[in-house]
């Protein structure tokens, strides 16, 4: 084996160096194959160089076969190579070439015609390879040329149409014309026996290395892959070993005198050591050269990916992914936007404090238009390029360039655009790589996923935190506010203001409860928008709510409430309704003024209201020693009706004035209803409220005009609504009576029908409330068994007869037989009263 | 990235998507980027002086708003602040004025502010125009840094002298002859200069007014075909390819017996025509030069906005340049009879295929204009095509507005300036109106129609030829333009015809009103001509008055 062999060699480890991370490597494009094939030819020919050089079995001839084999196939790997480069899929002469130079090889093979096998000469004890070319061998090339030069006018047309692609074949065209003029050169006598051949070749391969380096389908880490790692210790091992086998072991045998068996296993584990020692140190070289580079990339996003999983606030992710890409590229200006509730991407997150925060990307941006349907990182570079950036205005233009953007990144989740991260240039202002794009895209996915399970926590929580209908804090977390706000106001002052709408429950039953929604919802509007960023509006109960209002003193806080109170009061006037005038009751405390604590903060503010309630409601009271004093009264008391029971006394006796009969009517239906309701088995509370609407039923008469009130005649129908009315004015008399608001229900419903056919709401079966259904009763019975002016009383088993067969009708089905028994049985006694005129509106009896 | 570098650096398709991918954007993608533009604009335009000039306190916050508070105007509502060159009263800083003629006798010139935005997006619209003027199809261009320009358009300050700086910036093709020499050239000299720098190097690219592309063509064939003095000496610098490429040329004209033309000496990648009547010269211009054509849409207000694309099918509008509105033509009549009637308009996706509209513009990106009657008519020859894969409408340039008769894109002859030299040449006329017409090479000129006032007849004498003259004498006088149209192309586009007396009263008679004085419709110059024609015959057994 003489110097030249080493260059085969040399080329040949080189080749298959190239060939083992291709053939492991992930086939994306056809181009990996054709250069595999085209390594292959490589290594065919430079292996059957080294082999036939070094004489090997079984012959020099065989070898030649080989090597020729290989460089007759190397024009045709050529052209595929190309073109697959290219990746021009239109041609003919793929398999027209591959047929003449198969032809060509087989025809060489068994003439050995075109490429004869070279003589062998020992001289001076070296052996020389002696190639003796005739003219056939121009005949190949005459061949080849053909075949490069169609290549050549492919290249030519391709170029014409993409420019861009004649700058990525010139180390293909290089490398082409390197080999060419190696084996030109190679024919020629001044380099006889030199295998300059083999030398175009290893250059050839370099440059296209360089070639697929450049299109971005080679990178130098698969170089560096563990198999070539082991290969090129192996070859070093050796190389390095080599010279100190022998005179190792023939150290072991003489000096040390092992047997031969013995020392050769000696010799064999230190080469293996001497391999392992080298592998390990091009490991270590590598990884801190070239690997370690992406390993770190690697161990940050492996760092983030454990990190953020961990984190529920959106801030904190942010923070993390900013930590990230800054440890990871070394960009010091990041800037994260999120997309708001009103669909607008804001900056949530800046790498420094110090930067702008009032950048803000609209729903329908360009770049939000991009990404949703491009969802992959966009270079500063690459964006100006699309027709996206044609709408980016001028303004927004400079400011990308004045914060130095380089790169856009989208977050996307479940194919929503939850953020875009904004990207300045990397330090020292580096290109950004296709490196440095698939690492932050891997980034950007696991942060997507991470920000939105933290908008989903987010919102769960929010919706947990607050009301649904209003969007204010809700009851829960008010108890939780209040006193994480008395806590942190301990130095300064605390006001909290509680503001009860007034007879709410009467205005859903007059309006529904959509429209009691609606209202609920305006008041909490302009209770939102009343506060400042540090107060809290909260609704702590259906009608009730609260402000919880830091830094305020009683005074401010009033000021503030009687201005909400006021707001409120025009909510219908101001929409054009003609509903009645919401009003509010409010309670006004502060600490550290007049409370010591949070909870005797909500229970004096409790009191206050409380307090307005009594007093006939529509105020705002701050909390006294007045208001105390009341309360403590108040605590005596059992029954609001006692209470007032002078002011219905005195309401019944003016109608007594217009009307005795309903004076006596209402005390008969109070004594009818309580007994219905007793022997009905309801408990106390029912059995007082059927009492006590029974006195106050009518009391509405008072503001029907005696003519009508007292007219013996049929009604007309303008007079039948007007005596209708009397419903609604009740109600708005109770009203007004505070403590005695719990029988407006039954009130309102005593001329509900059964079967839905009644007034004012025209309720239906169980719709209409219990109580309302036993007063209606009790109404009938008595307008029945007492004299009037325009008829004569029933009888009582007539009267009874007419409830009988009135049931399910206008009356509760369940509740007549009861009351037929109880008058039947005497439990219930005739209480008929003598009258002169009048109408009652029972509607037996109308 | 200049665009020289992207050519090295981009495949085709990718230079392709970039500049021209706006010709396959949707309808609503176009208008998203037109009105994401214009709420850009709106906000600049309306806190500036010179919109608040306008808008008289107001301030539009949407685009509708925008329409209804801004009125349609014209160069006069921005005279005062833009002649005077006020720059802060402006929407954003100018970074240079371009400069124009205004209305021939009546005002010299006007000027327009360029701000940083526009003239990048002005030069990313030429790239555009160069790559649609080379490609043969969608997706292919020809374009390359060793080509040469030969650029018959004038210089700096006019906008056209912006398209060889805005070029240079992005490409290092070579102008015939260089800018920087041909500033201080004649137009002759530097067509002289080009064309032999052409005949040394090469011409791939070729631009200029239709017009003047004519006339530099047809002074080309002269200068080949040595029918000039001093033809052979010219050639004495040319290089080897090209002595072949004549001696060839030469060789197969003999054969064919006919004049040696520019296409047999160069062959065109592109070839770009602007300005107006355009088409009158394209049929001319295909034949000398064996390509048709391109033309593209630019002004010294609304910049480059538009151009025609490999299917010479119509003008595409750019979506970056300006906003588009259009004054359908019932609405322009409508204002043409009534002076203060504000037309309504239309959007660029409201357009009808085949109607004939009026632009308005406003110009983007901090531009001085907004809701700008330039003054030019557009055809809108069809909404998408199937040749250019696209859904969106394109234009053909049909000419200015009646009240404008633009002479091969020199002139701007107005009522007034025509009434200007009528005073100032103290000629006895009574009363006239004016056309546009063509002669029968389909070259524009302009007619007056003109009826002497009957005390003058016995007292001066005046005929057709002496009208002409003395006419065409203060027309130069008042018209820079006006001069080099005829200096420049040797045109004389002045055509008068003499209308008995009376005619005009007999018309008004017949029909309840006075013809227009400027562009009235051929129907109607028909109808003069009628009533001239009647007048006499009526008139025929008595002796003429003024006889």
């Amino acid at each position: 084996m003489n110097g030249y062999s080493w260059i085969s060699i040399i080329a040949l480890i080189g080749y298959i160096f190239l060939l083992v991370p291709f053939l492991t490597a992930k086939k994306e494009t056809r181009v990996y194959y054709s250069f595999i094939a085209l390594l292959i030819a490589l290594i065919l020919w430079s292996s059957g160089s080294v082999a036939m050089r070094m004489q090997l079995w079984p012959s020099v001839s065989f070898w030649n076969y080989v090597s020729v084999f290989g460089i007759l196939m190397l024009p045709v790997m050529y052209y595929h190579f190309v073109l697959d480069f290219l990746e021009e899929k239109r041609s003919y002469g793929r398999y027209f070439w591959l047929v003449v130079f198969l032809v060509m090889a087989g025809v060489n093979q068994l003439t050995d015609w075109l490429i004869p096998t070279p003589d062998v000469r020992v001289v001076d004890g070296v052996t020389q390879f002696v190639y003796r070319y005739h003219w056939p061998i121009y005949l190949v090339f005459g061949i080849v040329a053909l075949c490069l030069g169609q290549l050549a006018l492919i290249i030519r047309r391709y170029c014409k149409r993409n420019r861009a692609a004649m700058y990525q074949l010139i180390p293909v065209i290089a490398g082409m014309a390197v080999l060419f003029a190696g084996h030109m050169a190679a024919t020629l006598p001044i380099f006889l026996g030199f295998p300059l051949d083999i030398i175009s070749g290893c250059v050839n391969a370099v440059l296209l290395i360089y070639a697929l380096y450049r299109k971005r389908l080679f990178h130098m880490t698969m170089l560096l892959s563990s198999t070539n790692r082991y290969i090129l210790a192996l070859v070093l091992g050796v190389a390095a070993s080599a010279n100190f086998l022998l005179p190792l072991q023939n150290f072991f045998i003489g000096t040390v005198e092992m047997g031969r068996i013995q020392s050769t296993i000696m010799v064999a584990i230190a080469m293996m050591l001497t391999v392992g020692v080298i592998y390990v140190i091009l490991s270590l070289l590598f990884d801190r050269l070239i690997v370690r580079h992406d390993q770190k990339r690697s161990q940050v996003l492996a760092d983030f990916s454990h990190n953020v999983t961990r984190l529920l606030d959106g801030k904190d992710i942010l923070r993390e992914l900013s930590e990230a890409i800054q440890s990871a590229l070394e960009v010091h200006r990041i800037f994260m936007l999120v997309k708001s509730e009103d669909g607008d991407y804001q900056v949530a997150y800046t790498a420094s404090p110090l930067e702008e925060k009032n950048i803000s990307l609209s729903a329908d941006h360009p770049l939000a238009e991009y990404f949703k349907v491009h969802k992959k990182c966009l270079l500063q570079r690459e964006f100006v390029r699309t027709t996206a950036y044609l709408g980016i205005w001028e303004q927004e233009k400079q400011a990308f360039e004045r914060l130095g953007i380089q790169c856009y990144c989208p977050l996307i989740s479940d194919e929503e655009l939850i953020g875009i991260v904004l990207l300045a240039q990397k330090k020292g202002d580096s290109p950004y790589t296709t490196g440095d794009i698939q690492f932050l895209q891997s980034l950007m996915a696991v942060c997507a996923v991470t920000v939105k399970n933290s908008q989903t926590y987010e919102t769960a929580l929010n919706e947990a935190r607050r009301d649904e209908l209003t969007g204010l804090v809700s009851r829960r977390y008010f108890y939780e506010l209040l006193d994480r706000e008395f806590e942190r106001s301990r130095d300064t002052s605390l006001a909290l203001s509680i503001l009860n709408i007034d007879d709410f429950k009467l205005y859903n039953q007059l309006y529904g409860t959509a429209e009691g929604d609606d209202a609920l919802r305006r008041v909490a509007g302009i209770l939102t928008a009343s506060i400042n960023e540090s107060s809290h509006a909260c609704r702590i109960n259906g009608k009730e709510f609260a402000l919880i209002l830091p830094g305020f003193d009683i005074y401010s806080a009033k000021m503030l409430t009687e201005s909400i109170v006021e707001q409120i009061g025009s909510i219908n006037s101001s929409s054009g309704r003609i509903y009645s005038r919401i009003t509010v009751s409010a309670g006004i405390c502060a600490a550290p003024y007049m409370a010591a604590t949070s909870r005797e903060l909500l229970k004096n503010a409790e009191a206050a209201v409380y307090s307005v309630k009594r007093a006939g409601k529509n105020a705002v009271l701050m909390y006294s020693d007045e208001v105390r004093r009341q309360q403590a009264q108040q605590d005596s008391h059992v029954s609001g009706y006692s209470e007032h029971a002078t002011t219905i006394y005195a309401l019944t006796a003016a109608i007594d004035t217009k009307d005795h009969y309903t004076f006596r009517h209402s005390q008969s239906v109070s004594y009818y209803a309580g007994e219905l309701a007793k022997a009905m088995g309801l408990d106390q509370r029912l059995v007082d409220i059927s009492i006590e609407a029974g006195l106050l039923h009518d009391i509405g008469k008072i503001g029907i005009r005696e003519d009508i009130l007292c007219k013996t005649g049929p009604l007309t129908d303008e007079e039948r609504q007007i005596m209708r009315s009397h419903v609604d004015n009740a109600v708005n008399i109770i009203r007004y009576l505070p403590s005695l608001d719990y029988v407006i229900p039954a009130v309102l419903s005593h001329h509900e029908r059964y079967d839905g056919t009644g007034y004012p709401r025209k309720l239906a079966g169980e719709e209409i409330p219990i109580t309302g259904r036993i007063l209606c009763i009790a109404d009938a019975f008595d307008a029945m068994t007492s004299i009037r002016g325009y008829r004569d009383p029933f009888t009582t088993a007539r009267a009874l007869n007419e409830l009988q067969s009135e049931a399910g009708k206008q009356f509760d089905p369940v509740m007549v037989p009861l009351f037929v028994q109880l008058v039947r049985s005497g439990r219930i006694e005739l209480r008929a009263q003598l009258s002169v005129g009048g109408q009652d509106m029972s509607g037996l009896t109308g | 990235m200049r665009f020289q570098e992207k050519l090295r650096e981009y495949t085709q398709q990718e230079l392709w998507d970039e500049y021209c991918g706006f010709l396959t954007l949707s309808s609503e993608e176009f208008m998203g980027i037109q009105k994401r533009l214009l709420l850009e604009q709106i906000e600049l335009w309306s806190a500036s002086e010179l919109g608040q000039s306008i808008l008289k306190g107001k301030r539009p916050r949407t685009i509708e708003e925008f329409r209804q508070m801004v009125p349609l105007t014209t160069y006069e509502d921005y005279a005062p602040i833009l002649l005077a060159r006020q720059t802060k009263a402006l929407p954003a800083e100018p970074v240079l004025w371009i400069q124009t003629t205004w209305e021939g006798g009546v005002h010299p010139i006007k000027v327009a502010p360029y701000t940083r935005g526009m003239l990048d997006t002005f030069k990313r619209n030429v790239i555009t125009c160069l790559m649609l003027a080379t490609s043969r199809g969608k997706g292919s261009f020809d374009i390359s840094v060793t080509d040469h320009m030969l650029y018959a358009l004038a210089p700096l300050p006019y906008a056209t002298g912006l398209l060889p700086l805005l070029l240079q910036d992005e490409i290092d093709i070579e102008f015939l002859p260089p800018v920087k020499e041909a500033v201080d050239m004649s137009f002759k000299e530097r067509n002289a200069e080009g064309f032999r720098l052409g005949m040394k190097k090469g011409i791939e690219y070729f631009f200029g007014l239709g017009s003047v592309l004519y006339y530099v063509s047809q002074e080309l064939t002269n200068m080949q075909s040595g029918g000039k003095k001093g033809g052979g000496k010219k050639h004495t610098s040319l290089s080897p390819a090209m002595v072949a490429r004549y001696l060839l040329a030469k060789r197969r004209c003999k054969r064919e017996n006919r004049p040696l033309l520019p296409k047999d000496l160069f062959r065109l990648k592109c070839f770009m025509c602007a300005g107006t009547d355009n088409r009158c010269y394209k049929a001319d211009l295909e034949r000398m030069w064996g390509v048709p054509p391109m033309e593209i849409f630019a002004g010294t207000e609304p910049t480059c906005i538009g151009c025609e694309t490999w299917s010479r099918e119509g003008v595409y509008f750019f979506p970056d340049a300006c906003f588009y509105e259009f004054i359908p033509q019932k609405e322009l009549d409508k204002s043409l009879a009534d002076p203060g009637y504000q037309p309504s308009t239309v959007l660029w996706d409201q357009v009808t295929a085949g109607e004939i509209y009026e632009i308005v513009l406003t110009v983007l990106k901090g531009g001085a204009f907004a809701r700008y009657r330039v003054g030019d008519m557009f055809r809108c020859t069809g909404v998408g095509s199937q040749m250019e894969g696209n859904s969106i409408p394109r234009f053909q340039y049909v000419d200015r507005v009646p009240q404008i008769i633009d002479i091969a894109g020199f002139t701007r002859i107005t009522e007034k300036s025509i009434q200007q030299a009528i005073d100032l040449s103290r000629l006895p006329i009574e009363s006239w109106t004016a056309k546009k017409e063509f002669n029968e090479q389909n070259r524009p000129y302009l007619h007056l129609y003109v009826e002497l006032k009957r005390s003058t007849l016995t007292t001066s004498a005046v005929s057709e030829r002496i009208l002409q003259e003395q006419m065409g004498v203060y027309f130069k006088y008042l018209d820079q333009d006006y001069e080099d149209l005829k200096k420049i192309l040797g045109l004389d586009p002045l055509k008068i015809t003499m209308l008995k007396c009376g005619t005009f009263a007999a018309y008004r008679q017949k029909f309840g009103e006075k013809i227009r004085h400027m562009n009235p419709e051929s129907c109607e110059i028909h109808e003069l001509l009628a009533c001239h024609r009647n007048h006499r015959a009526e008139q025929g057994n008595t002796n003429y008055e003024w006889v």
